[in-house]
């Protein structure tokens, strides 16, 4: 390639560049003069902000006011054309753009300025950063709840567990019962009539416990499983159902019932409703002292979304390290003679509750009665 | 064989069961009166002498107590960690006669000392023939530690556990 040739590309390469390019002069002998411009390409030159740009005696820092710090530079310029190599000087913005500037050593007295735009670079940067910073985030939600729905199922399996051991060991009990006394009574000529009939009540007992252990199996299992429609219900009407029921579960055994008027309708479902005030009335009159006539009190307490409906008795009361227990399926406090049951009863109260997106609790004292109350919201 | 002057103290709350423990105890040639505790805070009276449980001519300190875990309030291994806890009780031999209980509750039962673990059979021949054996080996070939007779009111207040 001739000379000509040659030095006509390169000065088209040079000038048609995107990259601004600067070509500066500095005397290598004077390390205090700082460099000047000689030679600008025309991307270059769109950067300069220097009016008499006239390539002998511009300064860097009149080019570019404010990009570089002049002493810095220049001493960075003499290093490098004394020993070679080449330089990042860093970013520059300038009216929301940025600019990456490398300088390099051409000659002992030149040294070359690539001025590079590095916006979009930046953009994509600061995108990338954005969506890694998004992606953690959404890796750390996601982990949370894995992590949440792993204890959840903890939980349940722990339940299951328990439930099954519960299950197996209260329907085994009376089945053993009845094994062993019908086994006493094959065996044995010893007994008495008297005795041998004791023995065949007991083992009628035991069944008929075991009979009613299953419905309230399957009392709760339905309450855990059935679909229930949520709608508008009037708690006076439940109430007055269960009231209705109340008598005649409790067999003519006396008590006394206070019910306040005007109760509110809540957000629930009449039947499980009903179930749910039946076994907190019949707790209510059955955990009482031996000779008193149980009296219960229900009304109720507004707040804007929600309704309480409390259920007071003047029972034998629960002491406070029981109060979360009983919620608790096959939990009795009491043995079998004094307070008969099965111990599921306010197992189903609580699931049935849940399934209205309610809370139930109580407040209590031994000796002193109890006051459960359910949490429902209210209808509109 | 008959075994005179050995008390049992039976803990459990399934009146049927403990019938049929008394009644299998007896057949097997316990002759003292085996005496029995519905619960925990039952037991814990009984063998820390307080009411009635004072008359120790009635209600003798026991040479061994039958434990079913499943009680209400005060749970079995809740009452046998209260009774390794009291230094004139701690020695007192302790078999676990339980219906099936979870591992952990096994294994708690052996770490707070009790002496065996047992479970009971459904059939009331079975159970007679484990009374027969548990009679014989822990009425006969065991030796009995020494058991201080009344705690003293100092160690009463120890306990752990606040009769309800």
């Amino acid at each position: 390639m001739e000379m000509e040739q040659a030095e006509q590309l390169y000065r088209l390469m040079f000038t048609n560049m995107r990259e601004a390019l600067v070509i500066l002069h500095l005397d290598a002998r004077t390390p205090d003069k700082p460099p000047l411009v000689i030679e600008m390409n025309p991307a270059a030159v769109k950067l300069c902000r220097c009016k008499s740009f006239n390539f002998q005696n511009c300064l860097v820092t009149d080019c570019f006011p404010g990009w570089l710090d002049p002493d810095r530079f220049k001493d960075q310029c003499h290093r490098l054309a004394a020993f070679g190599g080449s330089q990042e000087l860093g970013e520059v913005s300038r009216e929301e753009l940025y600019y990456r500037i490398r300088i390099f050593a051409l000659t002992d007295n030149h040294i070359g300025m690539v001025i590079s735009d590095c916006t979009r670079y930046r953009e994509e940067e600061a995108e990338i950063a954005d969506l890694s910073a998004k992606l953690e985030k959404e890796a750390a939600t996601m982990e949370r709840r894995v992590a949440e729905r792993t204890s959840q199922l903890e939980e349940i399996n722990e339940e299951l567990d328990s439930f099954a051991f519960s299950v197996s060991h209260d329907l085994r009990a009376p089945i053993r019962a009845m094994q062993a006394f019908a086994e006493i009574l094959l065996d044995d000529e010893l007994q008495t009539p008297a005795e041998r009939n004791a023995y065949l009540v007991r083992i009628k007992t035991a069944a008929q416990g075991m009979d009613r252990l299953i419905q309230d199996l399957l009392a709760y299992s339905r309450v855990s499983r059935q679909e229930i429609t949520l709608e508008p219900v009037n708690l006076d009407q439940v109430v007055r159902d269960a009231a209705q029921q109340l008598e005649l579960a409790a067999g003519g055994k006396a008590y006394r019932l206070e019910i306040s008027s005007d109760l509110p309708a809540v957000i629930g479902h009449p039947t499980v409703l009903v179930q749910v005030l039946l076994n907190l009335m019949t707790n209510g009159i059955k955990f009482v002292p031996k000779g008193v006539i149980p009296l219960l009190r229900i009304w109720s307490d507004e707040s804007q979304e929600y309704c309480r409906l409390y259920v007071q008795d003047n029972g034998i009361g629960i002491a406070p390290q029981h109060q979360e227990r009983i919620f608790k399926i096959f939990e009795r406090l009491h043995s079998m003679e004094s307070y008969p049951g099965t111990g599921v009863g306010l197992a189903i109260v609580r699931k049935a509750v849940q399934r209205l997106g309610g809370r139930i609790g109580l407040e209590s004292k031994e000796g002193e009665g109890s006051r459960f109350w359910i949490e429902l919201r209210r209808a509109e | 064989m008959s075994y005179v002057h050995h008390t049992i103290l039976l803990v459990d709350s399934d009146q049927d069961q403990a019938h049929f423990t008394k009644l299998a105890l007896q057949r097997v040639g316990v002759i003292t009166p085996v005496q029995s505790a519905r619960d925990g805070e039952e037991a814990i009276g009984y063998l820390s002498g307080r009411g009635t449980f004072q008359d120790r001519e009635c209600y003798p300190m026991p040479v061994l107590m039958l434990l079913d875990l499943k009680l209400p309030h005060i749970s079995g291994v809740g009452l046998l960690s209260w009774l390794r806890e009291q230094p004139a009780l701690k020695r007192l031999p302790v078999v676990v006669l339980t219906t099936p209980v979870p591992p952990a509750d096994l294994n708690r039962a052996y770490e707070l000392g009790c002496n065996s673990f047992l479970v009971k059979p459904n059939s009331f021949n079975a159970l007679l023939v484990m009374m027969q054996n548990l009679v014989q080996y822990w009425l006969g070939l065991n030796v009995a530690p020494e058991l201080a007779g009344h705690p003293t009111s100092q160690e009463q207040d120890g306990s752990t556990i606040q009769p309800l």
